[in-house]
């Protein structure tokens, strides 16, 4: 009897088991560089965005759904943090052209409910493949485009610097990951907040902008290019999608 | 279940029989006879309670029952001679609940209170309640006593019980060292622990002191893939030789008077506190320069009171009612600190003071084979938390709830049944109430949660047993629903509110005493804890628990065997905790004035981990840093003999 006792403890014991984890490819979706209208009544469109950032982090929601008016929820990404369950480690240049770019790599996930992307701003250095006289260079963001108002185009070229370490937490990554999810995780940039009604580029004056060769410029060291970092660099603007 | 066993007579911290189906009384004989080295052992009696030490002996446990993953005791009252353990806001962890300063030879019986049914539970009362009797029943007299285990364990304890005295006047000192097993888990104890007894009349009084401190190591925990890998061993410290101070001087005053249709049972107390806590559970993966060591603090000043007062009407009907009061001033600390314990950032220093009560009022009706109990309890505080870092962010509030509770049951010799229903209370922590500057220019309360708040659990329990001849056996179904959790949030330093979450299970048990010297116990708990928005298990909480005790009362020889099973346990994301079984066996000869002891752990010799975490960290820094979670694991005490000798003075 005792023996037997003994036995059925031992037939019960299990082993420790890792959560599932698959790898899927990380790419940026250029589909979303559609025009947007600023607060200044620009329409602004752009041709190109390029950001360099590092270690690309994907968050589950975990147990917190506010749906009550105590913690107001303005959209998702907000109560951001989350827990890291995905990552796609190292230097990446995000670029949105509205074309197809080559996966930055592959990022590993734990299945789950996915809820925030983070990742942190760096500044472009000569490891990231670009040209010595790439405006990218040194700096963080380079966009080029054009704003429009009442039938003046103004073509622009902005470079951005972001403080060192400066985090970008709670992209929108609202997505159910499964073992069998397969395809690729595209990167997006929205020049208006696709939950609210504000635009990347709010308060910009184009129109007074320094202007060299035709272009209007943004370069570090502006009362501009401080307002349009400040907006530019928080979660509002980004989301990560299955493609 | 459902005994109404006095274990001490006129027992301070039982003075209602809340007839709910889910209270296990473990005498003082039972607890003899069963395998432990320390207190925290003693509760392993409590059927569905599983405890983990994720430190060493000397730290506090991690409390899991009925589904709720109390922590270091966020949802487990406990108290000791009626005096409430659990700390308030406690740097370490919300209702902290440190029971070393107990020496084991004078805990004289516990009585456990699954469910928040009784009244005179307030705080921390919301998976349930466990109580912790003084005294030295058996045995009284002076006696020494040695012990050395195979960990180079050395314990010296000394226990002084008056002959002719009643069972809670006694004086016990204990000394312990150990060097525990594996890397960093030894601890140094010493503590002194006595009560006494003082009748006038219709007044019964009993002061009780204690003076305790020790040290342990905080050896973490280990994450399976860097055992897998070799880059650690199981037993292994990851971060060092860390570990924690524990200090504790407590004072305490039972009070019980009887007269015609009047009773009042009251106790207050007064004491320090000090806890030092040095760990790293993650390694390097926040802080490549420094590691993530920290450093915890905390000291505290506690005072308060609990009188219950019970008056009858009639035959058949009682008044019950009662106040609690306490306050709480402390002071705590966390700095983060390099290998070398060099604070290189201060995220925490906080002076608060909380003042709290409890008050209740209801009606117990018995008559014949039935009782039932019915009434409601109110608790507040008030916090003034004064941040030292950032004086702009010190806050106050006031809270509080009323909670219904009720119980009945139908008792006779061959059988019972009963019904429980009500609400426990969590209280939040001082930190909660201070304030935190917005961000993004916004309404504080749209991006920086809300006010602190009382986390209630709604309970339910039907349960009953059946006597035929020797054997007993029963059963009992219960219910738990949180609507909404109010959690601080260390990491983003906000309140938040968690999901609603339900948890659903049965408890089983048959023991019997075949000879009369022979008793048997079994249980089995099965859980379904679930938070009802994601359908995502309770991270944790044990979905199955099994015990088997077998206690042998012959002559001059006793023996005690216990054999544990833990089912697997869900984790964070989709992870899955080993199973365990251990078997701990005890036994002792007496003769004359000698008492030899022979405590065996885990028999079988298997390797168990008590504790299982999911989370991230990063130590072996030759690889690729990843802040994916990975399972971490706190290994359970291997094979060890501990002999004894006991000699009566």
């Amino acid at each position: 009897m005792k023996r037997l006792w003994l036995l059925s403890f031992l037939v019960a014991c299990s082993d420790s088991e890792e959560a599932a984890r698959i790898d899927l490819p990380v790419t940026t979706d250029g589909t979303a560089l559609a025009a947007a209208t600023t607060d200044q009544t620009y329409s602004v469109q752009l041709d190109r965005v390029r950001i360099a950032v590092a270690d690309i982090e994907l968050t589950i929601e975990g147990e917190m759904h506010t749906d009550d008016a105590r913690i107001v929820a303005p959209h998702p990404g907000h109560e951001g943090g989350g827990t890291v369950t995905g990552e796609l480690p190292g230097s990446f240049i995000l670029t949105w052209d509205g074309s197809v770019h080559d996966p930055l790599g592959d990022a590993t996930l734990l299945v789950g409910d996915y809820h925030g992307a983070n990742w942190t701003f760096r500044p472009a250095d000569a490891a990231d493949g670009l040209a010595s006289d790439d405006p990218l260079v040194g700096h963080t963001f380079h966009i080029t485009g054009t704003a429009s108002k009442t039938g003046t185009d103004y073509p622009f070229d902005i470079v951005l610097d972001v403080e060192p370490n400066t985090r970008l937490v709670g992209a929108v990554f609202e997505d159910v990951v499964t073992e069998a999810t397969t395809g690729s995780l595209g990167i997006q940039f929205f020049p208006a907040d696709p939950f609210e009604s504000d635009t990347a580029f709010d308060g910009l004056e184009f129109a007074t902008l320094p202007e060299v060769g035709g272009v209007r410029q943004v370069r570090p060291g502006t009362a501009e290019h401080n307002a349009l970092r400040r907006i530019i660099q928080t979660h509002d603007f980004y989301g990560v999608t299955q493609l | 279940m459902g005994d109404e066993t006095i274990i001490v007579e006129d027992t301070d911290a039982t003075p209602t029989d809340t007839p709910s189906a889910g209270v296990r009384v473990v005498t003082a004989r039972e607890l003899e006879l069963t395998p432990h080295k320390n207190t925290d052992d003693l509760l392993r009696t409590v059927p569905g309670l599983y405890m983990s030490q994720h430190g060493s002996e000397g730290k506090g446990q991690q409390f899991f029952l009925r589904g709720f993953d109390a922590v270091h005791g966020s949802d487990i009252s406990i108290r000791v001679a009626g005096i409430p353990i659990n700390e308030m806001s406690n740097v370490h962890g919300q209702g902290y609940a440190d029971l070393g300063f107990v020496v084991p030879e004078a805990v004289a019986g516990i009585v456990a209170r699954k469910g928040p049914f009784d009244l005179e539970h307030g705080w921390f009362a919301t998976a349930g309640s466990i109580d912790l009797e003084l005294g030295i029943v058996e045995n009284r007299g002076t006696r020494v006593g040695y012990e050395i285990g195979t960990t180079n364990r050395h314990r010296l304890v000394a226990v002084a019980a008056p002959e002719d005295g009643p069972a809670a006047q006694f004086i016990t000192a204990s000394v312990l060292r150990d060097s525990g097993y594996g890397e960093n888990r030894g601890t140094e104890q010493a503590s002194v622990l006595g009560q006494t007894e003082l009748r006038t009349g219709a007044v019964k009084l009993r002061p009780m002191f204690a003076i305790s401190t020790g040290t342990f190591g905080e050896p973490g925990v280990t994450a399976i893939n860097d055992i897998t890998s070799g880059f650690y061993d199981r037993l292994d410290s990851p971060p060092g030789d860390r570990g924690g101070e524990t200090s504790r001087v407590l004072s305490g005053l039972g009070a019980t008077w009887r007269e015609g249709d009047d009773e009042i049972v009251g106790t207050a107390y007064l004491g320090w506190r000090s806890l030092r806590i040095e760990e790293n559970f993650t390694g390097y993966l926040y802080s490549a320069e420094h590691g993530d060591a920290r450093l915890q603090q905390q000291r505290a000043v506690t005072g308060g009171g609990h009188i219950a007062w019970r008056h009858r009407f009639t035959d058949s009907i009682r008044l019950l009612t009662g106040v609690d009061v306490a306050h709480d001033q402390i002071m705590q600390g966390e700095d983060l600190v390099t290998d070398t314990n060099v604070v290189w950032m201060q995220s925490r220093l906080l002076d608060a003071a909380t003042s709290s009560g409890g008050v209740w009022a209801g009606l117990e009706w018995k008559r014949g084979p039935w009782t039932a109990t019915a009434g409601a309890r109110g608790d507040a505080m008030f916090v003034d938390a004064n941040d030292q870092l950032d004086a702009n962010r010190s806050g106050s509030g006031a809270i509080g709830l009323v909670t219904p509770r009720g119980a009945i049951a139908y008792r006779d010799e061959r059988f019972s049944v009963s019904f429980g229903a009500g609400r426990g209370v969590r209280p939040p922590e001082a930190r909660a109430f201070t304030r935190r500057e917005s961000r993004e220019n916004m309404d504080a309360t749209v991006y920086d949660g809300g006010d602190a708040e009382i986390t209630s659990a709604t309970a339910l329990e039907l349960g009953g047993d059946v006597h035929l001849g020797p054997v007993r056996f029963g059963a009992t179904g219960f219910a738990t629903w949180i609507e909404r959790e109010s959690v601080f949030d260390h990491v983003s330093g906000v309140n938040a509110l968690m999901d609603g979450s339900r948890r659903l299970g049965t408890e089983l048990f048959i023991e019997a005493r075949p000879l009369e010297w022979l008793a048997v116990r079994a249980d089995a708990t099965l859980v379904d804890a679930r938070y009802v928005v994601t359908q995502n298990p309770v991270p944790g909480a044990p979905r199955a628990l099994g015990t088997v005790e077998v206690r042998a009362d012959r002559g001059p020889f006793t023996a005690g065997v216990a054999g544990r099973f833990l089912g697997p346990r869900p984790l964070l994301n989709g992870a899955t905790a080993a199973s365990a079984s251990v078997v701990d066996a005890l036994g002792t000869y007496t003769r004359g004035r000698y008492r030899v002891s022979l405590q065996i752990d885990n028999v079988l010799g298997l390797d168990w981990n008590e504790g299982e975490y999911h989370f991230a960290s990063y130590w072996d820094t030759s690889t690729p840093r990843s802040e994916i979670p990975r399972v971490h694991i706190s290994p359970g005490r291997p094979f060890g003999v501990r002999a004894g000798l006991t000699v009566e003075l």
